[in-house]
């Protein structure tokens, strides 16, 4: 079991979404969705959320105790 | 001693404090180019977007030149010959041979560039009848003021000057030692034997047509040589802005991630592969240019393909080398260890976030280099948009990256906040995904590169999914995020050198690579017959087609003509 996400190590993950956030329309279309603009931003947030919950769950999982070994990460 | 063995607890700036001011002069001439031409870029970017015009269209030219050199050469070349000089100097464990000799160099490139800004900046003001708005690309047709031709000149003498400083310690220290050239010193001298080839081309548009044409020595020039000359040199200058990053990510990178480097000898083949394969490419800039056959734009586009290996050869060997650090720090699994490495160090992730940017821009680059697929984007945004990946970002992010971790060793300074440095690396990553996708998107819809005015009355550009104005956003987003990460970067700098002097010393060593020197074959560190296999590669792509050139269109012009001919031969039929 790796340590917990840091607040560095999740500020790099949620940079790395923004590839992701910014041609989200582009990636539903190729599996033939296609959204408006409200929908868009729905879906985004909710995978910002997603994101988030999921280095929140990491971290549970990891123990809040739990020594950082990562040096930083 | 070898640089393996230098003693880390030593800073640079104790050892050698001679060579130390050199490096940070230059460092900090590379810094003053990047915040004037940061701002360049910003102006830009708002002005073509059309969010903020507070300049003449016919100005967006001055500032998109001033842009262009400032970042491409002047930021990234006077960054290369301090991070050149540091690494010659301390992997040779000697100082330089003669002090006033390297201060010589680099104010030869002072004096250059200043020549040029001149001559650039001159376009601003009407009164004075000096300008060079000809952008980075500075072929004819398109006349700049003898300054600038001059400036560029004398800056690039400058480059040799130096080179020549790294290779007389390197005789030297060959003379007193046995054995390998240090790897970072054998960086250095592949990267200059390409540069000298490289800049043959530029020596001789600039010498002997650009200069004497804006002199009015002569009355006119072949567009079509001077373009082929300069991308003689316009494709190699690339991997000069690259091969210090490179550096960087073989030699410091692995040792900031915890660990040690993967292969010396994979190090030094990449090297090997750059100084052999960099220049016979040229012509690939070139696809669309009417006077060069489709035969030796084809060899172009073979050359071009082969650069890929040393690319792919890098992107393995620096991930093993993270993944090596990652696991020295307690990673685990296959892909767990990814979340050991030390992303709370802006040098670090600065360095790791260009690297992840550069295999995006070698995509990018690979439709550049194919001969039919280029034809969709030439001379379109997509072309900015890929450069800015490379140039601008696997070249710009890590220099600054590196920047936060030789800060200690050149100033005895620490960095004044690593939080506002990882905020500025990631901020610089986000703004360029923005920019970057949105100029490649903007291309593939034939949105075009180098104007002012890129709209057309009764026409409008299908931007797919999106639209032009989303695009235009992402570019003034990406672009102010940018700019605002300069900012954050020569703020934290200048902060940092405000704060008393730190006491002790910080571990700046470099550990040996995995697989040492003694692996790798001694064939490799023949320069001379990688030179002659360089040039014996520069003579079968470029002679030929430079006769014809000639040979079609005179040494001194008129320049190949096509559209003009072939309306005039419809006149003479009709």
């Amino acid at each position: 079991m790796s340590g917990r996400i840091s607040r560095a190590g999740l500020l790099v993950i949620l940079a790395f979404l923004v590839p992701v956030i910014v041609e989200f329309r582009t990636l539903a279309a190729l599996f033939g969705v296609s959204l408006s603009v409200g929908q868009y931003l729905v879906a985004v947030t909710g995978l910002v959320m997603a994101v988030l919950l999921a280095v929140g769950a990491w971290n549970l999982r990891a123990g809040t105790t739990a020594d950082d070994h990562t040096g930083g990460a | 001693m070898t640089n393996e063995e230098l003693p880390g607890e030593e800073l640079f700036l104790d050892r050698f404090p001679d060579e130390a001011q050199v490096v940070r002069a230059s460092l900090w001439s590379a810094f003053v180019a990047l915040g004037i031409g940061a701002l360049a870029g910003i102006v830009q970017a708002l002005h073509r977007v059309g969010y903020v015009r507070f300049i003449d269209s016919a100005d967006y030219y001055t500032v998109l030149t001033l842009h262009g050199v400032l970042l491409v050469i002047s930021f990234t070349i006077f960054f290369l010959v301090g991070l050149f000089t540091w690494a010659v100097t301390r992997s040779l464990d000697r100082p330089v041979e003669n002090i006033r000799f390297t201060w010589a160099w680099y104010l030869t490139m002072v004096a250059g560039t200043v020549l040029a800004g001149v001559a650039i900046l001159g376009g601003f003001v009407d009164s004075i009848p000096i300008s060079a708005d000809v952008l980075f690309t500075f072929y004819a047709p398109l006349q700049a003021h003898p300054l600038f031709y001059a400036g560029l000149a004398v800056f690039i003498i400058g480059t040799w000057l130096a080179g020549f400083d790294w290779f007389r310690s390197w005789w030297i220290w060959r003379s007193e030692n046995d054995g390998r050239i240090p790897l970072q010193t054998f960086m250095v001298l592949t990267s200059m034997l390409m540069w000298y080839i490289a800049t043959i081309g530029v020596a001789i548009s600039v010498v002997f047509f650009l200069l004497p044409w804006s002199l009015g020595i002569i009355d006119q020039v072949n567009p079509l040589l001077t373009r082929t000359l300069f991308w003689y040199f316009g494709h190699p200058v690339v991997y000069f802005w690259l091969m210090p990053a490179y550096l960087l990510w073989y030699t410091v990178l692995p040792s900031i991630s915890g660990g040690r480097l993967f292969s010396d000898p994979l190090a030094r083949v990449v090297f090997v592969l750059f100084l052999i394969l960099s220049t016979p490419v040229g012509i690939h800039h070139q696809y669309l240019d009417p006077g060069i056959a489709e035969g030796f734009k084809f060899i172009a586009m073979t050359n071009t393909m082969f650069l890929l290996l040393p690319s792919l050869l890098t992107a393995f060997t620096v991930v093993a080398s993270m993944e090596h650090g990652a696991r020295q720090r307690g990673g685990e699994g296959y892909l767990s260890w990814l979340g050991a490495l030390p992303w709370r160090d802006p040098a670090f992730t600065g360095m790791a976030l260009a690297g992840l940017m550069f295999a995006a821009g070698g995509f990018s680059g690979m439709v550049n280099a194919g001969m039919n697929i280029n034809y969709l984007i030439h001379n379109t945004l997509w072309v900015p948009g890929h450069f800015h990946l490379t140039v601008g970002t696997a070249v710009a992010l890590t220099f600054m990256a590196a920047t936060y971790w030789l800060l200690p060793q050149l100033t005895r300074r620490r960095l004044y906040s690593r939080t506002i440095g990882l905020f500025q690396v990631v901020m610089w990553f986000v703004g360029m995904v923005l920019m970057s996708n949105a100029m490649h998107r903007a291309g593939l819809v034939g949105i075009p590169r180098r104007t002012a005015e890129p709209q057309y009355d009764g026409f409008a550009f299908d931007a797919g999914l999106s639209s032009v104005a989303e695009l235009d956003a992402q570019v003034a987003i990406g672009g102010t995020l940018l700019f605002v990460s300069v900012v954050l970067f020569l703020g934290n700098l200048i902060i940092s050198l405000l704060e008393d002097p730190m006491e002790g010393t910080v571990d700046r060593s470099l550990p040996p690579a995995l697989s040492g020197p003694e692996d790798s074959p001694e064939v490799l560190d023949n320069l001379s017959l990688w030179v002659a296999i360089a040039l014996l590669l520069v003579l079968l792509a470029y002679s030929l087609p430079i006769g014809a050139i000639v040979a079609d269109g005179g040494l001194f012009g008129p320049g190949t003509e096509s559209y003009p001919v072939v309306l005039s031969w419809l006149e003479v039929v009709t």
